[in-house]
């Protein structure tokens, strides 16, 4: 079979030794080296995680609409492994930014949750993301079930430009993103949002890359199995 | 607790989850990868029989 | 072209028969609807309700709880008795067989709704006589878009054994949108106001409904396939 297989993912585990020490530079970027915010306080710093969070959770979620189109076009179980990866790791990071988002709101607005167009959009599309666990896991029997799913997968990912305009198209309390007006953030502020960022980013990738190698295993695992019973009753 | 110690210990607990996701994706990639070599050498075996 | 609408206009007429002769469905969705605004009176105690706030938000939750009813109604006439599979074998695009549903769906929805409207007018004193084709176009504009995606998700769901517990489940998370806009707009009405002062929420509902009808029309035929 394909030598990818056999041998036991050093690229996958060699991920690890890359993402972990990004994660804690980027804490010390965040809470260490990063200058106080003067309004906001300690409590801002949540921010830098926060942005790539949410931007890597739209970014997961384009992969599944891509792939959810290319399962139901092209089929093949690698486009719905590709989907259920990143659908998995999207609803991670989305699950994280409604955690880390109420933190901030407390301190700033007095509140945990508002029922403001940027927040009540995420929830939402968190509320989507889980449905399409549910339906796999409720339907996981059913061969049509792959389809199901992209099918929910690319209904679901339609509201992601939604939820990134709506800062936009209503009127919200939520502070756009800072990337945008580069010149107003502190150089020491920018280059640790950027690096938090990116360390997201990297650990986003890692996740994605094993959980789809799970799948494409699982599915050779299965086809194994099968040949395996057959030799059985042979 | 003062507000900033709620702070610590809400990212404390999201990093370790974070930290189990990524340990139990590595089990699990371990042991699917197990299973198929156990199959394999099992698929062999009867070939050979 | 024409034969394309035909079949349509066919398959809702077979849709629609079916119902005219046990009027089971929109009997259980109507009552169903006027009982949610029955409860909801007696639970918060209500004498009189602000038409701006509440009454819309009571409103659009009995026609979200009510509409899985229908959902689940003409879905089910096709599982019985295997017609689907009969109905698959007709020569018309499947496309046509999801407009057909979802046209059915959207009628006895729509005729739920106008019954429940003038009930709960009376029941909780909110005068509604004066802005009757506003809340006739927001009503429509709503089940359009709870139509399509509804019918998609409910061949999807009707697969699975716990298809009425699915079913809401991942109908109501893709019809929050929609129900915003139609909660804002219709609070627009019932207070008095134009809907042009909503028009942000027309745009969206539009947005979603022409999304929704696409994607179910083009979605459909792969979700029936074996």
């Amino acid at each position: 079979m394909s030598a990818r297989t056999k041998t036991a993912f050093p690229f996958l585990r060699a991920l690890d030794l890359l993402v972990i020490p990004m994660i804690l530079v980027g804490l010390y970027f965040a809470y260490l080296y990063a200058p106080r915010e003067t309004t906001m306080g300690d409590v801002q710093r949540i921010f830098y995680f926060h942005v790539g969070f949410a931007l890597n959770c739209f970014l997961a979620f384009t992969v599944v609409f891509v792939s959810s189109i290319g399962f139901l076009w092209k089929g093949g179980r690698a486009w719905d492994d590709t989907a259920l990866a990143a659908v998995e790791v999207g609803f991670l990071y989305c699950t994280l930014v409604l955690l880390t988002g109420p933190v901030w709101a407390r301190s700033a607005w007095g509140v945990w949750w508002t029922w403001d167009a940027r927040l009540t959009s995420t929830l939402l599309l968190w509320l989507i993301f889980a449905s399409y666990l549910f339906l796999r896991t409720y339907m996981a029997e059913d061969p049509r079930m792959r389809r199901y799913a992209a099918a929910l997968g690319i209904l679901g990912a339609l509201n992601v430009p939604i939820v990134y305009y709506s800062v936009k198209w209503f009127n919200t309390q939520h502070p756009t993103t800072f990337i945008t007006q580069r010149g107003k953030l502190d150089p020491q502020m920018a280059v640790s949002l950027r690096f938090c960022m990116l360390a997201v980013l990297a650990l986003a990738v890692a996740l994605f890359l094993k959980r789809r190698a799970i799948g494409r295993l699982e599915e050779e695992r299965d086809r194994l199995m099968a040949a395996y019973e057959e030799g059985e009753i042979r | 607790m003062s507000p900033m110690h709620y702070l610590l210990l809400g990212y404390g607990l999201i990093w370790l989850g974070l930290g189990v996701y990524l340990f139990q994706l590595n089990r699990r990639l371990d042991r699917v990868h197990r299973d198929i070599a156990e199959l394999r050498e099992r698929l062999e075996r009867t070939r050979r029989v | 072209m024409r034969g394309y609408w035909r079949a349509v206009a066919a398959l809702v007429e077979k849709d629609l028969r079916l119902e005219w002769r046990s009027r089971e469905a929109i009997t259980s969705m109507a009552f169903f609807s006027v009982l949610v605004v029955v409860i909801f009176g007696f639970a918060f105690q209500t004498r009189k309700i602000d038409p701006a706030t509440e009454a819309p938000g009571l409103l659009w939750v009995a026609f979200s709880f009510s509409g899985i009813l229908g959902l689940h109604r003409v879905l089910a006439i096709e599982r019985e008795n295997a017609a689907l599979q009969a109905l698959l074998l007709a020569p018309v695009d499947r496309s046509a067989i999801f407009l057909a549903k979802m046209i059915s769906v959207l009628g006895l929805v729509l005729l739920a709704e106008w019954i429940t409207i003038p009930i709960f007018s009376i029941l909780l004193r909110v005068p509604v006589l004066s802005c009757l084709p506003e809340l006739a176009l927001v009503t429509c504009a709503g089940s359009v878009g709870f139509a399509a995606v509804g019918v998609l998700l409910a061949t999807i769901s009707s697969g699975s054994r716990l298809r009425e517990v699915l079913l809401p489940l991942l109908l109501y998370p893709l019809w929050v949108p929609i129900l915003v806009g139609c909660v804002e707009l219709t609070g627009l009405a019932l207070s008095g106001r134009p809907l042009a002062e909503g028009s942000d929420w027309l745009v969206l509902l539009a947005a979603y409904d022409v999304v929704f009808v696409t994607a179910g029309t083009l979605l459909f035929d792969l979700m029936l396939e074996e």
